[in-house]
C-alpha cells in the first residue's frame, strides 16, 4: 500500500485532482464571503459536493488506469504476483483517500466558511455540514469503486474514465427513467442512501425523493460488487502486457 | 550443473493461431550470465513473461528459484528476481528516483534499504535522478529500468533486449554491468538480437526459433555445433591462389576460395604452422593466417534460417 501512497504523491493526475478542490473551495468561500453562508450545508455542497464527485471517479479510474496507461502492471506484479492482492490493494488506498479528502474537506469548511460568513445573518450548522459530509463520503466511495472498477473492466485510463462517465450519466439516467427498472438503478439508490444520512431530502418535479430502504442499500452493493466482479474477472483472465 | 535458477519443461503457448511457445526447456544454473536467443517473433518474450507468471503456459512446467511458477511460494521466488521486460515499465510523470522508490516499495523496501542511491550511481543516473522520466531518451530509459531490476540485491534478473536504445559507449558500460553481476551473487537470464553482445557477455546460451528450442549448452559448445572451429583462413596472392589451392589440396585437406587470394582450409591438421610449412615449401609465403571462429551469428543463422523465406 506504501507503494500506491507513493504513486499518489509522485503523479500529476492526484495533484490535479486536489488543485481542483482546492480551488472550488477557495470558491465557495468567496461565495460564502460575498453573499454569506446560504441556508443549511449550502455552501459546503457547493464548493465541495459535486466537485469531489468528479474527482473521485477520476481517482478511482486512475488509480487502476495508471498501471495499464504506463504499462507498469508487469512491475507491479513482479513485485507481488498477488492479483487479487493488487484489486485489494487499489480499492483500500482509493477508498482511504477519497474517506479522508471528503471528510477533511468538509471538517474543514465548518471554521473556515463559518469565519467567512461572520459578517452576514445566519451561520454554518454544524451538524448538518458533518451529516452532509458523511453523505458525500458515501457517495464518493461509491463513485471512486466504480470508477475503479471500470478501469479493471476496460483496462485503460482513457476507457475507464469514459465508462465510468457513461454509466453514472447516460446508462443510469437512462434505467432510473422505466417504471420497471427504476428500482435497480444505481443512482436513485445511492441518491436515497445520502439523502437519508444528510437529512436533507430533495424535490424532483415537485415530489420529494423517497426515504431510503434495504432494497436501496442491496441495489447500491449489487451494483458496486457487479462492477468489481467484473473487473476482477477481467483482470484475472487477462494476459499483463 | 549447479542449482538452477530456472528451469524450464515442455513449455507450450498458444495465442489463438499463433504458436509461440512449443515444448520450450530451459534452464539457467546459479551464477551463470544465459543468453537467450532467437529471431524477432521467435518466443522470447513469451518465454520470459511466463517465468515471471504474467502469462500462463499451456503445457509444461515452469520454476523459479525451485519454485513451480504459480504455485504455492512463488509470490516469495518472483520478488527475489528483477526484470526489464519488453523496454522498462516507468510511471513518465514521476522522477527517477521517485520511480525507484515506488518499486522499492513495491517489494517492501524503504528505498536506502533498495540503496537506490547506489543503483542510480550504478547506471550513471544520478544527475538526472530528479528528472520525470518522460523526458528521458530510451537509453536512459533502459538504463532506469536495469537499476530498477536490480532493487534488493535480486538473486536472478531477467533482461529482456537491455541494451535496446543504448549508444555503443552505453552498451558497452550496461554489458560489462551484467557481466559482472554473478560476482556479487546476480544470476543473469538476458534476451537479446545482439548475437555479438551474447557471445561478449554470456556463459551460456539457448537458441530459439519459432517457439522451440534449436541450441542450448555453453557458448563453446553451441559454437561447435556450427562445424567446430572452422579451419583456418588462408590469404595469398591472387596469382598465387590456384597453386596454393592445389598444394593444399594434395595433402588431404578441404579447400574452399574466397575472394581477394583468401583460402578457406579445413581439414586433419595439427595447427596453422603446418599449413604454412607446406606452402612455404612451394615457395608460396602466406601474407595471413588465420584459425577461423566460429561465431555465434553464423550459428544463429545456420540454426534459425528458414529456407522456405525469401529472399529480400
Amino acid at each position: 500500500m506504501r507503494a500506491e501512497f507513493l504513486k499518489i504523491r509522485s503523479m500529476p493526475t492526484p495533484m490535479w485532482c486536489g488543485i481542483a478542490l482546492a480551488v472550488c473551495f477557495v470558491l465557495g468561500l468567496a461565495v460564502v464571503i460575498w453573499k454569506g453562508p446560504g441556508d443549511g450545508s449550502d455552501a459546503a455542497d457547493f464548493a465541495i459536493g459535486l466537485p469531489s464527485v468528479i474527482a473521485s471517479i477520476i481517482f478511482g479510474v486512475w488509480i487502476v488506469g495508471v498501471e495499464f496507461g504506463q504499462n507498469t502492471l508487469r512491475q507491479a506484479l513482479t513485485a507481488d504476483p498477488r492479483r487479487g492482492r493488487l484489486i485489494a490493494n487499489k480499492l483500500m488506498v482509493a477508498v482511504l483517500v477519497v474517506t479522508l479528502v471528503t471528510a477533511g474537506l468538509y471538517l474543514l469548511s465548518v471554521p473556515v466558511y463559518g469565519l467567512a460568513s461572520s459578517g452576514h445573518d445566519g451561520s454554518i450548522p454544524t451538524e448538518t455540514v458533518l451529516r452532509s459530509g458523511l453523505s458525500a463520503v458515501v457517495g464518493n466511495v461509491a463513485y471512486t469503486i466504480v470508477g475503479a472498477a471500470f478501469a479493471f473492466i476496460t483496462a485503460s485510463m482513457a476507457g475507464g474514465v469514459t465508462m465510468a462517465l457513461v454509466f453514472i450519466f447516460v446508462i443510469d439516467t437512462v434505467t432510473s427513467i422505466f417504471s420497471w427498472t427504476e428500482d435497480f438503478a444505481f443512482g436513485p439508490a445511492l441518491g436515497s442512501i445520502t439523502e437519508e444520512i444528510s437529512g436533507i431530502h430533495t424535490e424532483v418535479f415537485g415530489d420529494v425523493t423517497e426515504k431510503m430502504n434495504a432494497q436501496d442499500v442491496i441495489v447500491v452493493i449489487a451494483w458496486l460488487v457487479l462492477l468489481v466482479g467484473l473487473g476482477t474477472l477481467r483482470f484475472f483472465r487477462s494476459e499483463v502486457k | 550443473m549447479s542449482n538452477l535458477l530456472v528451469s524450464a519443461e515442455g513449455i507450450s503457448k498458444r495465442y489463438r493461431s499463433t504458436q509461440a511457445l512449443k515444448d520450450l526447456h530451459l534452464s539457467v544454473p546459479e551464477g551463470s550470465v544465459c543468453g537467450l536467443l532467437g529471431p524477432n517473433g521467435s518466443g522470447k518474450t513469451t518465454a520470459i513473461r511466463v517465468l515471471l507468471g504474467l502469462t500462463r503456459a499451456n503445457a509444461g512446467n515452469a520454476e523459479l528459484l525451485g519454485v513451480p511458477v504459480g504455485g504455492q511460494g512463488f509470490r516469495n521466488a518472483v520478488s527475489q528476481a528483477g526484470s526489464l521486460i519488453e523496454g522498462p515499465a516507468l510511471y513518465g510523470r514521476a522522477t527517477a528516483r521517485q520511480n525507484m522508490n515506488i518499486q522499492a516499495r513495491a517489494r517492501g523496501l524503504s528505498p536506502t534499504e533498495a540503496g537506490v542511491d547506489g543503483l542510480l550511481e550504478l547506471v550513471g543516473l544520478t544527475g538526472r535522478a530528479d528528472s520525470n522520466a518522460r523526458g528521458f531518451s530510451l537509453g536512459m530509459k533502459q538504463r532506469l529500468g536495469l537499476a530498477i531490476a536490480l532493487i534488493g540485491s535480486p538473486k536472478i534478473v531477467i533482461l529482456d533486449e537491455p541494451t535496446n536504445g543504448l549508444d555503443p559507449s552505453g552498451i558497452v558500460e550496461i554489458r560489462e554491468l551484467i557481466k559482472r553481476l554473478p560476482e556479487s551473487g546476480t544470476t543473469v537470464l538476458v534476451s537479446s538480437h545482439l548475437l555479438s553482445e551474447v557471445q561478449l557477455m554470456c556463459d551460456r546460451a539457448t537458441i530459439i526459433n519459432k517457439g522451440s528450442v534449436v541450441a542450448e549448452g555453453t557458448m563453446d559448445e553451441i559454437l561447435g555445433q556450427a562445424g567446430g572451429d572452422g579451419g583456418y583462413m588462408v590469404r595469398v596472392t591472387t596469382e598465387e591462389v590456384p597453386e596454393a589451392y592445389r598444394i593444399l589440396s594434395e595433402i588431404g585437406l578441404s579447400v574452399f576460395q574466397a575472394e581477394n587470394g583468401e583460402l578457406l582450409v579445413d581439414g586433419p591438421v595439427e595447427d596453422g604452422s603446418q599449413i604454412n610449412v607446406v606452402l612455404a615449401d612451394s615457395g608460396i609465403y602466406a601474407s595471413e593466417l588465420r584459425k577461423n571462429q566460429a561465431d555465434l551469428e553464423k550459428v544463429f543463422m545456420s540454426l534459425t534460417h528458414d529456407p522456405d523465406a525469401p529472399v529480400t
